[in-house]
C-alpha cells in the first residue's frame, strides 16, 4: 500500500459541504461533510439506511442534494444527472452491476465509447485494449464473451475494468467484494492500488472491517445522515468503528437470554425446489436458528418454498408433528407458520389499507363469527399490538403506507405474532429500517424466542446473525454448506463458508 | 445505554380510532366518490323538479329506479369483480344470450320459476368459464370477457334470427318488471325492490364481512393477500359467477320489459356497468370502489337520461352524456388525490 496522503493542505478531489437531502419522511442526509484526497483509499462506513447510498447517487448525479455544496476540484458543481457526473471523471460501480448481458465484455468495457475507425467501430482496438485490461487484472475472460455468461464475480471484475478504460479520477465503489472470493479480493487490492499510485481518489463503500484495514487510508463513518467521525484508519480500532456506527455499545443492540432448548417443532428433510437442494432444517422451540448466505445463495426462496409461497419439487416438511402441504401458505398457517416476507411493499403490506386492518389480515377468521367481522374486537387487538410493539402511528385508521419502514415492519410483525405462531421465518426483517427499531425487532425476536417459539431467522448481515441467532446455518448456490453453533460462530467462518466451495475448496 | 430505552420512543401515542377528515360539509363532500356524486345527484334532481312537472311524480321516480335497476343489479357484481382487479365485458352480450334462451325456455315450460332458474343458472356457466379461463390459463380477464362477449353476441344472433316471443302468456311474467312488491303508501316495482335488497346484502358483505375484506386485499396486493392465507383464486371465481349470476337475472328483466327475447338487446350494457362502477369509485387497477358508490353513480346517470328525455331533447345525446360525466368524475377525483396528498 502506498504510504497515506498526510498532507491535506492540497485540494481535494471531491468536498461536500453540508450536504442535506431529504426524501418524503426521511431526511437521508443532514448536512454531510465529506473530503476526498487525491490518491486515497477513503472508506465510508454506516449502517444500513445510515445515508451512505444516497451520498453515492448525490455524486453521481442520480440525486441532486436539498442544500450544501459539492466541490470537485475546488470548483463548486451541481449535476443535472449521471452524465454531468461522468464528464467530471467519476466512475461509481454499484453493488447491483449495469452491465448489458447481452453484449460481449469488450463491448460492455466500452459502452457507449466505443473506439472508432473511420466512423466504423474499431473491434480490434476495442478487444486488444480489453484483453490488456483483462490481463492487467489477472483475468483469464475471453473479451469476446457474452457478459450474461459470466460469474457475478467475474462480472463485478469487468465493471471495474470499465472503471479503468474510462480513465476515472474519482473511483466509487459499493461493497465491491460482496460476491468475490479471497483470490478475487486480493486481484482487487492490487488494482485499487494502482489507482491510488495514478492519483485516483477510491471511495470505498462496505460492511466488511477486515477489509478496511488491509486497504483504507482513512475511514468517514455516517449514522442516520450524519457524519460521525472521519479519522486515519491507523488510529482507530475496529471496536470504535462499530461503537460509532451503531451509536453505541453493540452488546445493548442485541438483547440476548439463554433460552433452554424444547422439543422439535420444525423438521424440513431434503427439501427442493428452484435452486435449492437437500435442504434439510430442524427448528426447536425457544430457538433462533440463522440462516446466512451471500445475494444470490437462496435464503429468500428456502424461506418461500417451507412456507409454500414457492413451488416445493421434493423432500417433507413436519411441523410439530403435522405434515404441511407443499405450496400452500394457507396450510402452513393452518399449522401454525408465520411468514415475514423480504420485501414488505411488494407482498407484505396492503399499502392503502389501514394499520389495523393489516394487522388482522392473516387472523381475519379469528375476529368473524360467520365470516362476519367484530370490528370493535379487531380494533382492541390492534390497539394491544401497537402498544406492545411501540408502533408510532396517529391512529388505527392511518394507512400503513404513511408509516414509517420500522413501523410497517412492527406491523407485519404483529400481523403474525396475532395468530400466536409456533414457527416465525422472518426473511431480511430489519432490512432498510432504522437502528432504532432494529433493536426493537431484536428485542421482540428474544421476546417470543424465551415463549417458546421457534425462529428461522434470515438474513445476509452478519452482525445480526452473529448477535441474535442461537445456531446459525450458512447456505451457498441453494445448499446449506455449514452449520454452527452460537459459542463457534466469527464472521470469517461464515464468509468463509458463504463464499468458498468446500468440495473442492476453490474459489466461488 | 440499554436496547430497551432506545426500543421504547417516548412519544408513542395511544392509538385512537377516530379519523381527522374534513370538518364542513363542503370537504365532507369532497372527500370520497360517494360525497361528490350525491352533490351532483341533488343538483341534477332539483334542476329537473324545477324544469320539469313529471320529473317528481311517483310514477317517473318509479321508472326511473326500475332502469337504474337494471344496470346496478348487475353493477353491483361488476364492483366486487373490479375490487379484486378483474373485469367482465361479457355482461352485455349476456343480456341477448340469456334473454333469447331464458324465453325459449319458457315457451317450453312455461313456469315463472324456470325461466329464473335459466337465466341465473346460465349466468354461472359463463362465469365459471369466464374465471376459469382466466385463473387457469392466465389471460387476462379484460381478454377472455372480451371473447366470451363476441361467442356469446354471436351464439344469440345464430339461435334465432328474429325476436323469440312472449308465446307463454305466463300473467306473472311482465309483472316481473312492471308489477309492483307492494302498492301502499308508496309504489315499489319489483326491479327496485329486487335492487334494494342486492344493495343491503352486498353493502354488508363489502364492508362487513372477512370476504369483503379479503376483496380489498387481493385487489390492492394479490401477492400479500396471498401470503396471508387468503385464497385468490376461490375469491375470484366467486366474483365471476356472482357477477354473471347478476347479469342473468337482469336478463330476465329485461325480457320481462320488452315482452321478448332479442338477440340484439344489451348493446353496450358492459360499458355502461363498467363505466358506473368507475364513476363510483372503483378503479381499473383493483382494490377500490364501494357498492353505494356503484349505486349512486347509476342512480346519477340514470336520472340525467331521465332528464333528457323529459326535456324533449334527442335521446341519442345519453350517450355522449354518460362519457361526459365520467370524464369529469375521473378528473374530480384526480384533484381530489392530489389535494388531500398535499395536506
Amino acid at each position: 500500500m502506498s504510504a497515506p496522503p498526510t498532507d491535506t493542505n492540497q485540494t481535494p478531489l471531491l468536498e461536500m459541504r453540508a450536504i442535506s437531502k431529504t426524501f418524503p419522511g426521511v431526511v437521508a442526509l443532514d448536512s454531510m461533510d465529506f473530503v476526498l484526497l487525491p490518491g486515497e483509499v477513503h472508506a465510508l462506513i454506516g449502517e444500513n439506511g445510515a445515508g451512505k447510498s444516497t451520498m453515492i447517487k448525490i455524486i453521481s448525479g442520480l440525486y441532486q442534494p436539498d442544500s450544501g455544496e459539492m466541490l470537485i476540484d475546488g470548483d463548486p458543481v451541481s449535476f443535472r444527472g449521471p452524465a454531468d457526473s461522468i464528464a467530471r471523471r467519476i466512475k461509481v460501480v454499484y453493488q447491483e452491476l449495469d452491465l448489458v448481458p447481452g453484449l460481449s465484455v469488450g463491448e460492455n468495457v466500452y459502452l457507449g465509447a466505443y473506439p472508432k475507425k473511420g466512423g466504423r467501430v474499431d473491434w480490434e482496438t476495442l478487444y486488444g485494449n480489453t484483453r490488456e485490461l483483462l490481463d492487467g487484472l489477472g483475468l483469464s475472460i475471453d473479451p469476446r464473451t457474452p457478459v450474461g455468461e459470466l460469474r457475478v464475480a467475474e462480472q463485478q471484475l469487468v465493471e471495474i475494468a470499465r472503471a479503468l478504460s474510462q480513465d476515472a479520477r474519482i473511483v466509487v465503489m459499493d461493497e465491491p467484494t460482496s460476491a468475490l472470493s479471497t483470490e478475487e479480493v486480493d486481484r482487487l487490492f492490487r488494482l485499487i492500488e494502482r489507482l491510488q499510485e495514478r492519483g485516483v481518489g477510491v471511495l470505498y463503500v462496505t460492511h466488511k472491517l477486515d477489509e478496511i484495514y488491509r486497504i483504507a487510508d482513512r475511514v468517514t463513518v455516517v449514522r442516520d445522515g450524519k457524519h460521525v467521525v472521519t479519522t486515519e484508519i491507523s488510529k482507530t480500532r475496529p471496536h470504535d468503528l462499530v461503537t460509532w456506527m451503531v451509536g453505541r455499545e453493540l452488546t445493548a443492540l442485541f438483547p440476548k437470554s439463554t433460552v433452554e432448548r424444547g422439543p422439535v417443532l420444525l423438521q424440513a428433510t431434503d427439501v427442493s425446489g428452484e435452486g435449492i437442494e437437500h435442504f434439510d432444517l430442524t427448528v426447536h422451540s425457544g430457538e433462533i436458528v440463522g440462516l446466512f448466505g451471500l445475494l444470490g445463495a437462496g435464503i429468500n426462496t428456502v424461506a418461500r418454498i417451507l412456507f409454500g409461497a414457492s413451488e416445493r419439487t421434493g423432500g417433507a416438511i413436519v411441523l410439530d408433528g403435522s405434515t404441511i402441504k407443499p405450496n400452500s401458505p394457507a396450510d402452513a398457517m393452518e399449522k401454525g407458520m408465520g411468514l415475514l416476507t423480504e420485501n414488505r411493499k411488494d407482498d407484505g403490506l396492503v399499502l392503502p389499507m389501514s394499520v389495523r386492518d393489516n394487522m388482522t389480515l392473516a387472523s381475519l377468521r379469528q375476529f368473524a363469527r360467520l365470516s362476519w367481522l367484530d370490528s370493535r374486537n379487531e380494533s382492541e387487538a390492534a390497539t394491544g399490538f401497537v402498544e406492545r410493539l411501540s408502533i408510532r402511528t396517529p391512529s388505527l385508521r392511518q394507512r400503513v403506507q404513511f408509516l414509517s419502514g420500522g413501523n410497517q415492519q412492527k406491523v407485519l410483525m404483529a400481523r403474525w405474532l396475532m395468530r400466536d405462531p409456533k414457527i416465525l421465518i422472518l426473511a431480511e426483517p430489519t432490512r432498510g429500517i432504522d437502528v432504532g427499531s432494529k433493536a426493537e425487532i431484536y428485542r421482540l425476536m428474544d421476546e417470543m424466542a424465551q415463549r417458546g417459539l421457534g425462529i428461522v431467522f434470515m438474513s445476509t448481515e452478519i452482525p445480526e446473525i452473529l448477535g441474535i441467532a442461537d445456531r446459525i446455518l450458512v447456505m451457498r448456490e441453494g445448499r446449506v454448506t455449514a452449520e454452527f453453533d452460537r459459542s463457534e460462530a466469527t464472521q470469517e467462518k461464515l464468509v468463509q463458508a458463504a463464499a468458498v466451495d468446500p468440495e473442492t475448496s476453490e474459489a466461488a | 445505554m440499554s436496547a430497551e430505552s432506545i426500543a421504547r420512543p417516548s412519544q408513542t401515542r395511544r392509538p385512537t380510532d377516530d379519523t381527522s377528515r374534513g370538518t364542513t360539509i363542503g370537504q365532507r363532500l369532497l372527500a370520497s366518490p360517494e360525497g361528490y356524486l350525491t352533490g351532483f345527484i341533488v343538483l341534477v334532481w332539483i334542476f329537473l323538479s324545477i324544469r320539469s312537472d313529471v320529473f317528481l311524480t311517483e310514477r317517473n321516480i318509479g321508472v326511473l329506479l326500475s332502469q337504474v335497476a337494471l344496470i346496478a343489479i348487475t353493477g353491483f357484481g361488476m364492483t366486487l369483480l373490479m375490487i379484486a382487479r378483474e373485469v367482465d365485458l361479457s355482461v352485455g352480450s349476456m343480456q341477448a344470450f340469456v334473454g333469447v334462451l331464458a324465453m325459449q325456455s319458457l315457451n317450453r315450460w312455461p313456469y315463472l320459476l324456470v325461466g329464473i332458474a335459466v337465466a341465473i343458472l346460465l349466468g354461472v356457466i359463463v362465469g365459471l368459464i369466464n374465471s376459469g379461463l382466466t385463473l387457469k390459463l392466465g389471460i387476462t380477464s379484460f381478454i377472455v370477457t372480451l371473447a366470451m362477449m363476441q361467442i356469446l353476441r354471436g351464439a344469440a344472433y345464430t339461435s334465432t334470427s328474429a325476436a323469440v316471443q312472449n308465446d307463454h302468456k305466463l300473467s306473472s311474467f311482465k309483472r316481473v318488471f312492471n308489477g309492483a312488491i307492494i302498492e301502499d303508501p308508496v309504489r315499489i316495482p319489483w326491479p327496485v325492490a329486487i335492487m334494494a335488497f342486492f344493495f343491503v346484502l352486498f353493502s354488508l358483505i363489502v364492508a362487513k364481512t372477512t370476504f369483503g375484506r379479503s376483496l380489498y386485499a387481493l385487489g390492492s396486493n394479490p401477492e400479500a393477500a396471498a401470503l396471508s392465507g387468503i385464497h385468490v383464486w376461490r375469491l375470484k371465481t366467486i366474483c365471476f359467477v356472482i357477477t354473471s349470476a347478476l347479469a342473468g337475472l337482469s336478463a330476465f328483466m329485461l325480457i320481462a320489459r320488452m315482452n321478448s327475447g332479442q338477440n340484439n338487446a344489451g348493446f353496450g350494457f358492459e360499458l355502461q356497468v363498467i363505466g358506473a362502477v368507475l364513476l363510483g369509485g372503483a378503479s381499473l387497477a383493483g382494490g377500490k370502489g364501494t357498492i353505494l358508490g356503484t349505486f349512486l353513480a347509476t342512480l346519477l346517470l340514470g336520472s340525467l337520461n331521465n332528464g333528457i328525455t323529459l326535456m324533449g331533447y334527442n335521446p341519442n345525446w345519453q350517450w355522449a352524456v354518460t362519457g361526459i360525466i365520467i370524464l369529469i368524475a375521473v378528473l374530480l377525483d384526480s384533484v381530489r388525490r392530489r389535494v388531500t396528498q398535499e395536506s
